[in-house]
């Protein structure tokens, strides 16, 4: 699992590659919460890179999501595929993380 | 829990099972194995024991433990959105790990859960017959 981070003009973008399970959702939200506190602002969550998303993922993505939203900013996802998608979607997730196809897109929605 | 599931995986593709059903049955596998540390195994260590089979057609992965009897197909449907607005999302494990195999069932066996959950064999099988 690794963070790739970059400000953007209004936002800013994390990619997310590989997989978000019970093994690395740890390691997940120690980098996230040190990104987020340097980086307050909105977030744009780019999961194209994404391979794997267990209940611990999705767990963590809703932390995250709670912490954007306590510096005042929002949070929005972008690029889910194949089994990550479907596991969204069964979940009921994308109901609260509306699903967006391109990081502009859901620059967009902010 | 990594080396569980991908032992799982890749016995169940010995079996036959397409890698399209191969990474449902990972992620299934996972969250049945994470339920039982969580709730079978609360109060301290345990044993989990895994196993692959063919069944009628079937790939059955029976997942048993010694933990307290935990029956996870009794747990309610979450409502999510509800779940995700209170700030947690509990229920959420369970949910996935029976939506992602083709059919599951549990039984309590003397000192013992028993999970099964089982993965049809056939590639490209519409997931609108669930």
């Amino acid at each position: 699992m690794d963070v790739r981070f970059k400000e953007e003009k209004g936002y800013s973008v994390a990619a997310v590659q590989g997989r978000l399970d019970t093994m690395t959702v740890w390691d997940f939200e120690q980098k996230m919460s040190g990104l987020v506190k340097e980086h307050p602002g909105n977030l744009v969550l780019d999961l194209s890179g994404l391979e794997y998303i267990s209940s611990a993922g999705l767990r963590s993505l809703l932390a995250l999501s709670k912490k954007v939203k306590a510096a005042g900013a929002s949070m929005a996802l972008c690029g889910l595929s194949g089994l990550p998608k479907e596991v969204f979607l069964v979940s009921g997730f994308d109901i609260v993380f509306p699903l967006h196809e391109s990081v502009e897109d859901a620059a967009k929605s902010f | 829990m990594r080396e569980l599931c991908e032992c799982a995986v890749s016995e169940a593709l010995k079996l036959g099972l397409s890698q399209e059903r191969g990474d449902r049955l990972r992620l299934a596998v996972e969250e049945g194995a994470v339920n039982v540390c969580r709730y079978a195994y609360r109060n301290g260590e345990g044993e989990i024991e895994i196993s692959v089979n063919e069944e009628h057609g079937l790939v059955v992965v029976r997942l048993a433990d010694e933990g307290t009897p935990f029956n996870p197909l009794s747990v309610a449907e979450p409502d999510v959105a509800r779940s995700i607005r209170e700030g947690k999302a509990g229920g959420l494990g369970i949910h996935l790990m029976k939506s992602m195999a083709d059919g599951v069932a549990y039984r309590r066996e003397g000192a013992r859960n028993i999970l099964k959950l089982a993965f049809t064999k056939a590639v490209g099988e519409d997931d609108d017959t669930r």
